[in-house]
């Protein structure tokens, strides 16, 4: 069994990172071990290196991010780890040019919940293979993409005559970065995203 | 005591940018600081582990494109090093081939030297920061090269030098971006020699140099 480590907070103002534990327990069942890790502002390279993904969920960056932290996460991706950021670990990019730069994107904000519909882009990749197409109640997350990324898009949705990445994976230094938009709360993880999320692991650890 | 600082340029196959002379000046600037702990043009040979013994590094390297089979291990290393507290000079030579996540940490990537090459007017001004790196800097004017830059907007840079163009535009010559736990500067200004004899140019990369290696 391999080794994860989530990011997360069990209180949290926005994100509760319980349930979501749970769901991701079960999507990674027999791959991954995954331990929550809350006091993620101490984190270090060595601390990381122990693991074989780390997923970030992180609802209080602003608050208990630091720039040590920031740097483990760049320097455990460069180094050749494997970091999924699932929808509010996007966050922390507003207020961490690191991570802006790590997972190519900086939130900007996002209007009140909207019906949204995901469909997979003409971009071939392991990861969004089958992706049904799907509508559920979510954010639309608002992001400025770094124009240096060399990201793929696998994943789209619509808001206001626009087209915006909610799935998009990279490979930074020796390592991998998956970014998945949806996953305001548990009922958001619908099937398509957690396919998704499991074929992420897999990628990941390059089995598939 | 002195810090220890790792200097790598073209020697022997420049494309544009000969070290040497260049290297003469730097020794001079930074002698009084820095103890030279390495002089290589072949960077791309150094692992991960021994970036931790320098204070800083100052790379003036050319032809970074030509040593594309390496480069992705050198970019891997040199992000891993910044990222972890080291110091990061990287001067006039702003490769437009680099890997993205080194463009990204730097601010950016060069697109093309903009004519007239190699003998262009520029006047250079201190920008109006407070940044320890600009004590004692005074405004300068070179001959060299105006490169037309594309800026990394997720980047969060603090502009040290800016010049005058046409029409007035006021464009970005050197700035200072603080990753992780390490200080990474890109500076313009340098395409040969004469730059570094100018005394507001030593001034200001003597601070610079400092500053990444944590001594400002």
């Amino acid at each position: 069994m391999r080794k994860a480590l989530l990011l997360g907070d069990r209180v949290a103002p926005y994100h509760p990172v319980g349930g979501i534990y749970e769901v991701l327990k079960r999507i990674y069942d027999g791959v991954f071990d995954i331990t929550l890790e809350e006091n993620y502002g101490e984190l270090t390279l060595d601390g990381l290196e122990e693991y074989d993904m780390v997923i970030s969920y992180t609802d209080r960056w602003g608050e208990k991010g630091t720039k040590q932290a920031a740097a483990a996460l760049v320097t455990y991706v460069a180094d050749g780890g494997s970091l999924l950021v699932l929808h509010n670990g996007l966050v922390a990019a507003g207020s961490s040019h690191e991570l802006a730069l790590l997972y190519g994107a900086r939130f900007l904000w996002h209007p009140s919940q909207v019906l949204i519909d995901y469909y997979k882009t003409d971009v071939d990749h392991q990861i969004s293979e089958r992706f049904e197409e799907f509508r559920t109640t979510e954010e639309a997350y608002m992001f400025d993409f770094d124009d240096f990324t060399r990201k793929q898009v696998l994943v789209e949705y619509r808001y206001a005559n626009s087209r915006i990445p909610a799935v998009w994976c990279h490979r930074y230094g020796w390592g991998k970065v998956v970014c998945v938009v949806p996953g305001h709360q548990t009922e958001s993880l619908h099937a398509p995203v957690r396919k998704i999320l499991y074929r992420a692991g897999l990628w990941f650890l390059d089995r598939i | 005591m002195k810090k220890k600082l790792f200097l790598s340029g073209d020697y022997t196959y420049p494309l544009y940018h000969p070290l040497k002379n260049v290297d003469e000046e730097i020794f001079a600037i930074l002698g009084d600081d820095f103890e030279f702990a390495l002089n290589t043009e072949h960077f791309e040979s150094l692992e991960d582990y021994e970036y931790g013994r320098f204070d800083t590094v100052l790379l003036y390297n050319d032809h970074w494109i030509d040593k594309s089979p390496t480069v992705h291990q050198q970019v891997q290393a040199l992000i891993h090093y910044v990222a972890c507290g080291g110091g990061l000079l990287v001067v006039h030579n702003l490769d437009a081939g680099v890997d993205y996540e080194m463009a990204q940490m730097l601010g950016g990537a060069m697109k093309k030297t903009l004519a007239p090459q190699n003998h262009r007017h520029i006047d250079y001004y201190p920008a109006k920061a407070e940044h320890p790196v600009l004590e004692g800097v005074e405004p300068f004017s070179l001959e060299d090269d105006l490169f037309d830059i594309h800026h990394d907007r997720l980047t969060d840079k603090t502009v040290l030098l800016n010049a005058v163009i046409e029409d007035g535009i006021e464009v970005p010559m050197a700035w200072a971006v603080e990753f992780g736990l390490g200080r990474v500067i890109y500076t313009a200004p340098g395409h040969d020699v004469s730059a570094f004899r100018d005394p507001s140019y030593r001034r200001f990369l003597r601070n610079a140099a400092l500053w990444t290696a944590g001594g400002l």
